[in-house]
């Protein structure tokens, strides 16, 4: 599905001293499956998820998915594949804080027809998120409940790929693992990028990728 | 894709900020639209006084030192008071014009919202008042005909002003005697007639009683030898005419347009600080929308159509707050003091629309500022 080559992202390109966030590495990604992104803070792992999902243009290197070359295609053409392609689940929740669960879920959906709002309500449902909690905005939510929504919120368009960046990381020990759960159970027939610098919740990954000063360390394999 | 980026959401979820913009906006345009309608009361109630009435009567007083120098034809040598005699045929004889009588006048001072209008009402032997009531198509609606001297006919609307009625006695400013009233007219010219006190027909002022194509006396005279001096006096359709257009109605315009702007100035800025705060309020959220794939085009069509539905929703909340308001000055203030108004403005509606309009113009550039500095999530986060 990804194809990555030779990928380097260089911040403060305008300075002498260029920080080097990813640094000329190979990378391909299958199909489907829980692929786990871990390294510790600034090594480059949330870089990398970005450059992968279009949020980022890499300095040198190119990113291949499904046949399409995402570096040179234009921004629309970026926007077009995060809606259709794409889901993002982020380290905060971003709920758009005056709106319930539901329509939090349905501001990303492709259409808004009684259908879509149905899958919505089960996705949320299947994420344990009751009735009344759908119709709550985030601030009556706790925060485990808003990231489940933002989970849905994520998948509500059936995305090819699930992008989750440091998804548990506002959440209790029970909580991280009920959400890595969801992400698995999708991971089936998706593929999921998960980022995290807590090893604890790959469990169930297929694959782990280390990262470590923008450069890929180890990678494992279940 | 089809876009859900829904403004009618926002505005139903956030009733609060929502209703503040809204109920700024219809006050502004209800205070605006107030004003004028107060304000333009002065140019509706003046209307019939400057523009109506002299259409069928008009007034002239001509000085002693301009009939010497004219040269009447047919008292091309005559006194002054020959050449005034002449004068006065040659103009009954004008086709459009009934007639030229001598007459004295009182006045009476018309008061509306803003500026007081002196209007002059002519004083003729009794048996002649019915004539002049058909000319003018005054109707008596109450009370009964002048009969005595010092007797006095008064439009209905005029009474009101004067917060007088039937049978209260009239002083005029300077005739020094006191008139009676003894009845109401209607017409549309809002006409007040009466008696003189003692002496008919030999007043200073000549009452030309004509239709509405002959009411430019001023050129007619011309066409009678008299050069007008600055001691002449001339109260007809053309003077009245220019003295509410410039008088009246430019000068109310002009205080109502700077009333507006600086009510708009005030709205524009306050509606400018509080959009700026209500945009950093929502980044996080505009930058979610990007990160998710949608456009800025999107976005901005969005925020766009927000703030149209506030600019809307405060225009009709504006014209329904202000027309109720106008009708209640109207029943309270304006009418029982004989004064003229309309609840209607189409023209300053759509002014104000227009610089309400041109205040979402002036919102565009934050707004602008902001559609190019919305990030994706990924900036948020680094």
């Amino acid at each position: 599905m990804f194809e990555v080559k030779n990928i380097s992202m260089i911040y403060d390109m305008d300075t002498d001293e260029k920080m080097y966030a990813l640094k000329g590495f190979d990378l391909t990604l299958p199909d489907k499956g829980l692929i786990g992104i871990i390294g510790p803070s600034g090594s480059g792992k949330s870089t990398l998820m970005y450059c992968l999902s279009t949020l980022k243009k890499p300095t040198e290197g190119t990113v291949c998915y499904n046949g399409t070359e995402l570096t040179t295609i234009t921004d629309s053409e970026r926007e077009k594949i995060r809606r259709k392609e794409f889901g993002f689940v982020f380290q905060k929740h971003y709920l758009v804080p005056y709106m319930n669960a539901l329509d939090n879920v349905l501001v990303a959906a492709a259409d808004q027809s009684e259908e879509t709002k149905k899958r919505a309500k089960e996705f949320l449902a299947g994420l344990g998120l009751g009735e009344r909690e759908l119709s709550k905005r985030p601030a009556k939510l706790s925060g485990g409940q808003c990231q489940r929504a933002a989970i849905a919120r994520a998948m509500i368009n059936n995305p090819k790929v699930v992008f989750a960046d440091e998804p548990t990381a506002s959440l209790d020990h029970e909580n991280a693992f009920n959400v890595m759960r969801i992400l698995k159970s999708y991971s089936a027939d998706r593929l999921v990028l998960v980022v995290t610098h807590d090893r604890s919740i790959l469990n169930e990954a297929d694959r782990i990728i280390e990262i470590w000063d923008g450069e890929i360390s180890r990678r494992e394999t279940e | 894709m089809k876009s859900n980026l829904s403004a009618w959401k926002y505005v139903k979820n956030n009733r609060k900020n929502v209703t503040t913009m809204v109920v700024g906006l219809a006050l502004s345009f209800a205070a605006i639209y107030i004003v004028h309608m107060l304000l333009m009361t002065s140019v509706e109630s003046f209307k019939p006084l400057a523009l109506t009435q002299p259409k069928k009567m008009c007034f002239f007083a001509l000085s002693r030192s301009t009939l010497d120098q004219a040269a009447v034809p047919g008292a091309e040598d005559g006194t002054a008071e020959e050449k005034r005699d002449a004068l006065v045929k040659l103009l009954e004889q004008t086709d459009g014009i009934d007639s030229v009588i001598r007459t004295q006048i009182i006045r009476t001072d018309y008061r509306a919202v803003i500026g007081t209008l002196s209007m002059k009402f002519p004083l003729y032997e009794a048996k002649d008042i019915p004539a002049f009531l058909r000319h003018v198509d005054a109707k008596l609606t109450d009370g009964r005909m002048p009969e005595e001297d010092g007797e006095i006919l008064v439009d209905e609307v005029i009474l009101k002003n004067m917060n007088a009625k039937i049978g209260d006695w009239y002083l005029p400013d300077w005739y020094g005697e006191v008139f009676k009233i003894v009845g109401t007219i209607k017409s549309e010219g809002m006409y007040c007639v009466g008696t003189p006190k003692g002496f008919v027909n030999n007043g200073w002022y000549n009452t030309v009683l004509c239709d509405g194509e002959h009411s430019d006396l001023e050129s007619l005279l011309a066409q009678y030898g008299i050069k007008l001096g600055a001691e002449d006096e001339i109260d007809d359709a053309v003077t009245n005419r220019t003295f509410y257009q410039r008088d009246c109605v430019e000068l109310i315009e002009n205080v109502v347009k700077a009333i507006s702007a600086i009510v708009m100035f005030f709205l524009g800025v306050t509606m400018l600080i509080a959009y700026v705060s209500f945009l950093r309020n929502r980044v996080n959220e505009y930058c979610l929308y990007t990160s998710i794939g949608y456009s800025r085009f999107e976005v901005y069509g969005m925020m766009m159509r927000e703030m149209l539905l506030i600019f809307v929703s405060g225009l009709v909340a504006g014209i329904l707050t202000a027309i109720p308001v106008c009708l209640i000055f109207r029943l309270t203030i304006i009418d029982p003091r004989g004064m003229i108004c309309r609840l209607l403005y189409p023209d300053k509606m759509l002014q104000t629309a227009g610089l309400m309009l041109f205040i979402l113009g002036i919102i565009q550039i934050p707004l602008l500022l902001c559609i190019r500095g919305i990030k994706t999530i990924d900036r948020l986060e680094d």
